[in-house]
């Protein structure tokens, strides 16, 4: 049996079906589908040929007869109705559509308010870490800022540092009763 | 169908003005029945309406316009297949369908004498050997004689390769030749073939359910 893979216009004819390419060759020069060349062989060989200009007539024939099927009329109304059919399809499509999208507009409006408000304590904490430095570090000097006369006196620390160690300078704490 | 494009409804109204006689034709030449085909041919305009934002105008409208008529009528036959309807034939793809036409037809109840075709009757044989060939081949030859496409236009159309177009319309219209080759002959029309041809005509009891 013959095999056609139609898809790829790939074909494995065995001899017997070698005709078929005779056919396909009459149905494409009646259809004017060859090239010149190849329309001259065939119209050489229509010549010589009583059987092969046969088979091409009654091919052109049958091709003829395709007119007897009757041609069909469309009015008005059927315009009428299809643009209608189409219209109401169309508007049925748009309001499912929609009715679909409404929990997911919802949807997708929480979620983008639950991230501007995480973006927005998140820039909290990350600003007041960033532009707060400063100030931290200025808390922390602070001790020192605010002895800083006393500090600019002397010029020895270490000096400073073993004159507190030393009981020079004892005071004696006073408890709460006295 | 750029207007159309850009939601002009009176282009539309047009366009299917224009088109709606040949889907029709086609359509009933596909599945048999007329009531069927206006309704396959409303589904195309449905689709071309849908789809309307995505036209470019790189090939022509009608070669888009039968790819979806092309892939309608193929839901539907295969719609019809499973419902297993009387005087469908579905033929395989890839075998070559060339009975004859008395091998297609009821038999004939009663005697009918020999007479000349006329039209109606030339009408029912040419229709009874079109539902010889299978779905492609119909479709092609249908696309070649009545729209008068190329066979690269047809290829477009039915998505195929050139080569299996040619293969397609060759083969429909060899296996139309040997089909109609007696009565092109002999211009008569047998006694049994005649009276199944005459039932068969209303086209309202083609296809129906059992």
């Amino acid at each position: 049996m013959a095999e056609f893979d139609e898809h790829v216009g790939k074909t494995d004819l065995p001899e017997s079906d070698l005709v078929d390419r005779e056919g396909q060759q009459l149905v494409a020069y009646l259809d004017g589908e060859l090239d010149e060349e190849t329309n001259r062989d065939i119209e050489r060989r229509l010549s010589d040929d009583p059987e092969y200009r046969l088979r091409l007539q009654q091919l052109q024939h049958a091709w003829d007869l395709l007119d007897e099927l009757p041609r069909l009329n469309c009015d008005e109304g059927f315009t009428r109705s299809t643009v209608e059919f189409v219209a109401l399809s169309a508007r049925q499509e748009l309001q499912e559509t929609q009715q679909w999208s409404r929990p997911a507009k919802q949807k997708t409006l929480f979620i983008r308010a639950v991230i501007t408000v995480a973006a927005g304590i998140l820039g909290l904490f990350l600003g007041d870490w960033f532009f707060g430095r400063e100030q931290r570090q200025f808390l922390e000097d602070l001790e020192v800022i605010s002895e800083f006369d006393q500090y600019r006196l002397t010029e020895d620390f270490q000096f400073l540092q073993d004159l507190e160690r030393s009981d020079v300078f004892h005071i004696e704490e006073l408890s709460n009763d006295e | 169908m750029l207007q159309v494009r850009d939601d002009n409804a009176a282009a539309f109204e047009e366009l299917v003005s224009r088109y709606q006689v040949r889907l029709v034709s086609i359509f009933e030449n596909m599945v048999g029945r007329r009531s069927m085909a206006e309704d396959l041919a409303q589904e195309v305009f449905l689709r071309i309406y849908r789809a309307r934002k995505r036209y470019t105008a790189r090939s022509r409208f009608s070669t888009w316009l039968y790819r979806i008529a092309h892939n309608v009528a193929s839901n539907a036959r295969r719609s019809l297949a499973r419902r297993k309807e009387v005087n469908v034939v579905a033929a395989s793809d890839t075998e070559l369908s060339a009975q004859p036409l008395t091998h297609m037809v009821k038999e004939a109840s009663g005697l009918m004498p020999t007479r000349q075709l006329d039209k109606i009757e030339r009408a029912q044989i040419v229709r009874a050997a079109m539902e010889t060939l299978n779905e492609r081949q119909r479709m092609a030859l249908l696309l070649s004689k009545f729209e008068g496409m190329s066979y690269e236009e047809i290829a477009n159309a039915m998505e195929l390769s050139l080569s299996a177009i040619k293969s397609l319309l060759s083969r429909a219209r060899v296996n139309l030749k040997d089909i109609l080759l007696p009565y092109i002959q002999d211009g008569v029309l047998p006694e049994s073939v005649g009276k199944s041809l005459i039932e068969d005509s209303d086209p309202e009891q083609q296809g129906e359910e059992k």
